[in-house]
């Protein structure tokens, strides 16, 4: 009697996780005028080596470091995640649909956690990734947020402090899984490296 | 044991000008032991050490190294700080068992029980400003070279937690006095990460505040 009154609360915070929406502004995709594609990009798609902060929070546990994008073209990226004293956490290639991890250590080298940022990557690269989908412009041309998904991974992304363009702070959160990840541009030369 | 050789000529040939030589020799017994002793007698007389250092990761993806600057700090026996201040402010400090990292203006503290990789690391820098590097047990695989420019100490993990992170840990001693000149990290992710003290002051004034934890 108690394992199914656990297991009915818990699908009944799932499906109200699943109900709920994060975005209570935004419109659904077919409701914008780019129900028929060229939702406006929030990443670039032209070659080159982007550098960001990260910090990753999960619970109360915190996790600071660097990541590195490298874009090859538009469906093709190498995404890197360094400490800044210099150890390497995760090295995966995004190409299409699929992920090649080059390296993980072993605290991170759970498929769950992997596929959790394999989509949050792919939704920041493409955000019109799923039809089910909330947007929040300020303008036109200008993405200011997306909810994404449905139950407990349900993803809300925020872009902040455009600069030509680009969002030069992302918040992707997963409030469910208390678990965020803030990506804030570095000040690290991109030209340089 | 062709790959290990080779891999350690690409390790041992890709450092600055002053090491790059191919007169670097492995030492013999009563080399190693004399360096000891002078590392010993330099630890002895050093209680603090402020230095100047550049970091610098060398990664497959990126054209050229990605470059970071601060300030190192040692405390005998078990202080250490790496304030960096360049391209950002971030700070990493280990005292005894505790790691405080400032980020973003706000302060994380870790066990150092919960981290394994940064025990080491902090292990064996320590060791070799203690100057006991030859009793850092059986958990590595040391081997001594030198040449005229000084000597290089090659560190492999040999526990498989450890060598799956870091695969080697390369340590150069400049000259006559055992000076740490720099340190090189390379990682089973194939990155190198490169340390390069400058500057290096010792026995400064250094408070312990400066390796405040809480």
């Amino acid at each position: 009697m108690r394992i199914s009154g656990l297991i009915s609360l818990v699908l009944l915070v799932v499906s109200l996780a699943g109900c709920s929406p994060l975005l209570k502004e935004g419109v659904w995709l077919q409701n914008t005028p780019f129900a028929d594609g060229n939702v406006p990009y929030v990443y670039d798609t032209i070659p080159s080596t982007q550098i960001f902060d990260f910090t990753l929070v999960f619970k109360k546990s915190e996790v600071t470091g660097i990541v590195i994008i490298k874009t090859a073209g538009a469906g093709e990226r190498r995404i890197v995640m360094t400490s800044v004293f210099g150890m390497t956490f995760l090295d995966f290639e995004l190409k299409g649909e699929n992920i090649k991890i080059n390296y993980c250590i072993e605290q991170l080298n759970r498929e769950k956690v992997i596929l959790l940022l394999k989509k949050d990557f792919e939704i920041l690269f493409k955000p019109d990734h799923s039809l089910i989908t909330k947007y929040l412009f300020s303008s036109p041309d200008r993405l200011d947020a997306l909810e994404q998904g449905n139950g407990i991974t349900k993803t809300l992304m925020k872009f902040s402090n455009y600069n030509n363009k680009w969002p030069e702070t992302i918040q992707i959160e997963h409030p469910y899984l208390r678990l965020s990840l803030l990506l804030k541009k570095t000040e690290y030369d991109p030209e340089s490296i | 044991m062709i790959r290990a050789a080779l891999l350690l000529f690409i390790s041992l040939a890709t450092v600055s000008s002053s090491w790059c030589q191919s007169d670097l020799k492995k030492l013999s017994g009563s080399e190693v032991a004399a360096f000891d002793s002078k590392l010993k007698s330099r630890s002895d007389a050093t209680e603090t050490m402020i230095a100047d250092f550049r970091q610098e990761k060398s990664m497959e993806m990126l054209k050229n190294k990605m470059v970071s600057k601060g300030v190192f700090k040692y405390k005998k026996a078990d202080k250490i700080a790496f304030l960096y201040s360049q391209p950002m402010v971030y700070h990493m400090v280990i005292n005894s068992q505790k790691i405080r990292i400032l980020s973003n203006g706000k302060n994380q503290i870790i066990d150092l029980k919960n981290n394994p990789v940064m025990r080491e690391v902090r292990s064996l820098i320590a060791a070799s400003f203690l100057g006991n590097l030859s009793q850092v047990g059986a958990t590595y695989k040391i081997n001594y070279f030198g040449n005229k420019n000084g000597i290089v100490v090659v560190v492999v993990p040999q526990s498989k937690q450890l060598s799956s992170v870091i695969t080697r840990i390369t340590i150069y001693f400049k000259g006559s006095d055992a000076e740490i000149e720099r340190l090189k990290i390379e990682e089973g992710s194939g990155s190198v990460t490169e340390y390069i003290f400058t500057n290096q002051r010792i026995n400064t004034d250094i408070t312990d505040e400066d390796f405040r934890i809480n």
